[in-house]
């Protein structure tokens, strides 16, 4: 297994394609550091993940479509290496490439952006957990995408795929995230119409402020299923980390987790409450640390599946 | 006798489609096998089921004595070398480069003997030539290479020759001839150009519609297709008399008819004969080939290239 991993990183390395991925990667994470640092943000920017995503995920369709391609696969096969431990082989390599290209590109990105960005506003704690939720969203894309190539067989139709499923995880978990995100209750402002006796007309006057159910709302049983969903969905927890990773422009103190936690309970029970469902929010922003063990779970059990796929189809 | 290969009863299916049909073969030890059948009789589907690039539907098969089920199947598969259909080579990468990747594959301790091998395959001089500019041949011939990494004692390779041109073919026999006499190594060869593999096995397997319908060694199978005389005589008892004073060799294939190998004179026989008190009917000379025997055996027609 590991003689096959170090081929397969051989290989990848030595291909033009690594020194063009390792390339935009860097441009890209110094790029967006240089604009963090002499331009000013208060929110992570996603562009240098997305670089590092791309960049490994291109990686892999082409590192293992290869194979496919060129028929190598049957010189692996023939000398008796058997199809889980080719599968397993592959997928690391692929890994190994996406912490290769993650680093590049967000290093550089943080190292610049740290003295006027990301040290100022955020503990050192919540830096940890947006970047544990950003990395491992990665990692977790770069599987998903070993799987389809192993499924597709083919260079051009696994990146085609790759994008499809890309758009799809995102969309996804933006789409519920949204319909989560309503709180159960609305508090709308209840609005008489008074006679006013000095002007000697109908005046509007807001007298107070009602709680009503909100009609959006998710309910019991799709709330969990779409709970369940979302957090198998690598997508969420990249969602989460730039959510972690942003400041209010009106924030003095440095953000915190406390703070963070305190804005939750605020919107259980203080000033703004019911503007967003509280335990969504709190599970998005501080809960979300365990996002990655959904995920993680989903892809284990997509890359077990994959294995089986490959290990019962027959090769040529 | 040692056989490297023996398959029993395998049989592999896509769906309802039959590829292999029951296929009992076995290939000797040092033996040039070649596998004799039309495009689709399965030629291709036993190598890659033999290979373990697909698993079998039913029946088994055993590599130098180790089923093909036991665990142990991967060190007999690391003692064969293939090229199926293409062969498998990175084009984006030299020879020597290639050659490298299947020497760490096989966790040989060092890159000596890669010279060697290129040099044997003919390629020593490609230098930072990529296997993507590489004609059919040189390709093949790579592949061949790739496949004897490791030293291998038995090489599996479907239809090296095809569409190679006729320089072409001559190399890639004469490699086989060379690997086969040099170094002792077993052979399963298929194709479809029989006077190509007439040069070259020591053994047949002819398939057809996924099933070995005969198996034959090259003696043998030279002995069914040499020149020889059917001869239809009023008796055959006579015959026999006249055949064994002159001291051919013969067999008798039915009741008033019987072949004879060699050249004889027809005057001399009708003499032999006339004094016996048999008549001579009728005389054919038939000089079958393996492209007769294999239609024969098959039925049909043109089913296989001659050239």
């Amino acid at each position: 297994m590991l003689r096959l991993i170090k081929i397969n990183l051989r290989l990848r390395i030595f291909s033009p394609l690594f020194l063009l991925g390792c390339g935009a990667a860097l441009t890209v994470g110094i790029v967006s550091g240089r604009q963090v640092a002499y331009v000013g943000t208060l929110h992570m920017t996603p562009t240098p993940l997305f670089a590092a995503l791309i960049t490994a995920v291109i990686s892999a369709v082409f590192g293992i479509g290869d194979e496919f391609a060129f028929g190598t696969v049957r010189n692996k096969l023939i000398c008796g290496v058997n199809k889980p431990i080719f599968y397993l082989s592959q997928l690391t390599a692929s890994l190994i490439m996406g912490v290769i290209f993650f680093l590049l590109a967000e290093v550089p990105y943080f190292l610049m952006g740290y003295g006027s960005f990301f040290g100022k506003l955020f503990t050192a704690e919540l830096l940890v957990r947006g970047g544990v939720l950003l990395g491992t969203a990665m990692l977790f894309c770069t599987a998903i995408a070993v799987f389809i190539c192993f499924i597709v067989r083919n260079r051009a139709a696994s990146l085609i795929v790759c994008t499809a499923a890309a758009a799809g995880l995102a969309l996804s978990a933006v789409s519920l995230s949204r319909s989560l995100r309503y709180s159960e209750y609305e508090i709308i402002p209840v609005q008489e119409l008074r006679f006013n006796p000095d002007l000697g007309e109908d005046d509007l006057v807001t007298v107070d402020e009602k709680t009503v159910l909100r009609e959006e709302y998710v309910r019991e049983p799709v709330r969990t299923v779409m709970y369940t969903a979302l957090k198998l969905d690598p997508v969420s927890s990249i969602m989460s980390a730039l959510d972690i990773i942003r400041a209010d422009e009106f924030e003095i103190d440095v953000r915190s987790l406390e703070k963070i936690e305190a804005e939750c309970e605020k919107l259980r029970t203080g000033i703004g409450r019911f503007k967003k469902d509280a335990d969504y929010i709190r599970d998005s922003l501080v809960n979300s640390v365990y996002y990655p063990l959904w995920s993680g779970g989903a892809v284990i059990l997509l890359t077990v599946i994959g294995v089986l796929i490959f290990k019962k189809r027959d090769t040529n | 006798m040692e056989y490297v290969l023996q398959t029993k009863d395998l049989t592999k299916r896509y769906r309802k489609y039959k590829a292999l049909d029951g296929i009992t073969m076995n290939v000797p030890k040092g033996s040039v096998y070649g596998l004799v059948g039309r495009n689709g009789a399965g030629k291709t589907t036993l190598m890659r089921v033999v290979c373990g690039l697909q698993e079998p539907s039913g029946g088994s098969y055993s590599i130098y004595g180790v089923d093909y089920s036991d665990r142990k199947i991967a060190a007999s598969r690391r003692r064969m070398g293939a090229v199926i259909e293409k062969p498998a080579i990175y084009l984006n990468m030299t020879a020597k480069q290639n050659m490298k990747v299947q020497y760490s594959l096989l966790g040989l301790p060092s890159d000596d003997g890669i010279d060697e091998l290129l040099d044997l395959v003919g390629l020593a001089d490609t230098g930072k030539k990529k296997a993507r500019r590489f004609s059919l041949g040189m390709k093949q011939r790579l592949g061949i290479a790739v496949a004897l990494a490791g030293s291998p004692d038995f090489l599996l390779l479907d239809e090296p020759i095809n569409g190679l041109d006729p320089q072409g073919i001559v190399e890639i026999r004469e490699l086989i001839l060379k690997l086969s006499r040099e170094q002792n190594i077993t052979v399963l060869i298929s194709s479809h150009i029989l006077s190509e593999l007439s040069l070259l096995a020591t053994h047949y397997g002819f398939v057809d519609k996924g099933r070995l319908i005969k198996e034959i060694s090259a003696e043998e199978l030279e002995k069914q297709v040499r020149k020889s005389m059917k001869v239809k005589v009023s008796d055959t008892r006579a015959l026999s008399r006249v055949l064994d004073k002159l001291g051919l060799e013969y067999e008798m294939i039915s009741d008033s008819e019987g072949k004879i190998y060699g050249s004889i004179s027809v005057t001399q026989l009708t003499t032999a004969l006339m004094d016996e008190g048999c008549e001579l009917l009728t005389v054919t000379e038939a000089d079958e080939s393996l492209e007769s025997y294999f239609i024969d055996l098959v039925g049909g027609e043109n089913v296989v290239e001659t050239h």
